[in-house]
């Protein structure tokens, strides 16, 4: 079922107040010494991500051509530490790359071609966020679970290619456009180091990486212009973070 | 007959099994240019250039009239690690030889005895060979080569031949005695004149941008290449490309070591083209067309068409128009929000810097 803005908003908001009661309560927490200052962080991820575009429609067109599939969804993300303190305040750019592909069609018949053409339709997400993540007690108490709160503002690239790789065009319209949208990301990352502090050690003197992190995180993406093509979605990720 | 009998008849099975092993002829192999430690790298070139591929030129149907007229000038090269320029009596020749291809035997024209071996056609002039220090450089016609005068010959498609360029060279150390020390290196023509037999198309369907094929290949050793074609109008099996009323472009079909493949093209839905498919050799000569099929082209439908079709109002276009006042109201909430972050880290990180640059002014001063 369709999760509705407004009950996103309010877990949003929900999580948002857990986060800052974590803060507040070691607000007078000193930094540990022999935490270093680090400056940003990379992400790279990986995850399914399907568009709600069938929102519009009592029988959708992306279930009837692509099956329901789901488009295979990359992104990169780097953030950059405003505030270091009580866990950490980042300003954050991604982008991700999403895609999916079904062999073409008979215009007629609705049948597929024996052939090996095949019609894609892809996005590019372009996405800038504030990010919080509370790694406070990972890097001061060994507790290697850091949650993070993502939230910020979007413009999702998207093209649909016919079978001969051009851009899709029926009468006047063009399958390729863009349009804003927003997201809120909620994830938790697991800190490696402590599996072996001595690689962790040896990683950060050759590479500069102070902290990595194994990731799951799940995404809600909102477009919002409701009269477009709707590429909402609710979707999740896994991936690697490293912070330098 | 007891054990021990059984046991010396099976000994000389085997014994006699093994000898005459030793005796059979080598497997078939094809005569590839010969090369020798002595030599780094060949190269053969002739006017107007034709395709080279590992020591050996080809030429083919389309080629010959053009050689057999203006008799070009074949120049092979050898790029040796003997310094010929300065001791010539380390080379011998440059010779040349020619068989039909598939031919397997491999020869050395200076025999151990001194004298030409018979097979071999001749020698070049020894003005024609230039020493360049390392470098031996042979210049030989192609009258000469291949003996070819009446250009005739390019169309009754009997003449498969390879023609070689033969150099003999010896190492610094060898006493020159022993013929074993003796190295050869060859660099070769082939003169392909016939044409490669067709393959026999099976099934063909047409898309507006492909078209799939599966077929049964040229019986033609040296094919290379299958390619496919289409035409608006009917063709005839067996007729040649040139001659077929507006063929588009053959193209290889991908795929080539298997019976299928496909070729992109620009058709239009709902028409109807005439498929065929040729073969093409190594020296570029093509067969002639396969059996005709004639397809309809199938109108395929994308992504697009059937989001417009189901009644999807987007129309494209990379505007930021928007009606949705709850959401964009966040937005702008956020965006704000992003903004004076990043406003208030450049002023925090100003702040220090300045307090870092008079502290250290001051460590300056003392």
């Amino acid at each position: 079922m369709r999760t509705t803005n407004r009950a996103i908003l309010r877990r949003v908001a929900a999580l948002s107040c857990a986060m800052a009661v974590m803060a507040l309560t070691f607000a007078d927490a000193e930094a540990g010494g022999d935490v270093r200052e680090t400056r940003g962080m990379m992400e790279y991820k990986l995850g399914p991500y399907q568009p709600n575009v069938d929102s519009e429609f009592d029988n959708g067109p992306y279930e009837e051509f692509f099956g329901g599939s789901s488009m295979f969804y990359g992104e990169m993300a780097f953030d950059y530490h405003l505030w270091q303190g009580v866990g950490k305040l980042s300003l954050g750019i991604h982008g991700g790359y999403g895609r999916v592909s079904s062999v073409a069609r008979d215009a007629t018949t609705g049948a597929e071609v024996d052939s090996d053409e095949t019609a894609s339709f892809r996005i590019i997400p372009l996405r800038s966020s504030l990010v919080y993540r509370y790694d406070y007690s990972a890097l001061h108490h060994g507790v290697p679970l850091v949650p993070v709160l993502k939230g910020g503002l979007n413009y999702n690239l998207w093209r649909v290619k016919n079978p001969g790789g051009d851009t899709a065009t029926v009468g006047d319209t063009r399958g390729a456009g863009g349009q804003p949208g927003w997201h809120f990301t909620a994830g938790i990352h697991l800190h490696l180091d402590f599996i072996d502090p001595s690689s962790a050690a040896a990683f950060d003197m050759t590479w500069g990486i102070a902290n990595s992190y194994l990731f799951f995180e799940h995404t809600w993406t909102r477009m919002l212009d409701e009269e477009r093509i709707d590429l909402s979605a609710d979707h999740w990720a896994i991936g690697l973070a490293f912070e330098f | 007959m007891n054990s021990k009998s059984m046991h010396q008849v099976m000994t000389a099975a085997i014994a006699a099994a093994l000898a005459l092993a030793a005796w059979a002829p080598a497997p078939a192999q094809a005569h590839s240019p010969q090369t020798t430690r002595f030599v780094d790298a060949v190269n053969i070139t002739m006017e107007p250039n034709h395709r080279f591929d590992n020591g050996t030129l080809y030429a083919g149907i389309e080629q010959c009239p053009t050689l057999v007229d203006s008799n070009p000038t074949l120049n092979a090269i050898f790029e040796t690690t003997v310094l010929v320029a300065v001791e010539p009596e380390l080379y011998g020749g440059v010779y040349h030889y020619n068989f039909p291809r598939g031919e397997e035997r491999q020869i050395s024209c200076r025999r151990t005895d001194g004298d030409m071996h018979e097979d071999c056609a001749g020698q070049v002039d020894e003005d024609d060979v230039v020493l360049v220090e390392n470098e031996v450089d042979a210049d030989i016609t192609f009258e000469t080569l291949t003996g070819l005068t009446n250009v005739d010959v390019c169309d009754q498609g009997e003449l498969d031949e390879s023609y070689y360029v033969q150099l003999r060279i010896r190492d610094y150390g060898g006493t020159g005695l022993d013929f074993a020390e003796w190295g050869f290196a060859e660099v070769r023509l082939v003169l392909d004149l016939i044409r490669p037999e067709r393959p026999v198309l099976t099934d063909a369907i047409a898309t507006e941008n492909s078209i799939r094929v599966e077929f049964d290949r040229s019986p033609t050793t040296d094919v290379r290449r299958h390619l496919v074609f289409y035409s608006p109008e009917p063709f005839a099996e067996g007729d040649l490309l040139d001659t077929i009323a507006n063929p588009r472009s053959p193209r290889a079909v991908e795929g080539e070591e298997s019976d299928s493949g496909q070729i992109t093209a620009e058709l239009e839905g709902g028409s109807t083209v005439y498929v065929g498919m040729v073969a093409r050799d190594e020296a570029g000569n093509y067969s002639a067309a396969s059996a005709p099929l004639e397809a309809t082209v199938v109108e395929t439908s994308d992504f697009w068409d059937y989001y417009i079709g189901a009644g999807g109002g987007e129309q494209g276009g990379y505007g930021c128009h928007t009606t949705s006042t709850g959401s964009t109201n966040l937005v702008w909430v956020i965006a704000a929000l992003m903004v004076s972050a990043a406003w208030w880290r450049r002023k925090t990180y100003r702040t220090e810097h300045s307090q870092a640059v008079v502290l250290a002014a001051k460590d300056g001063r003392r």
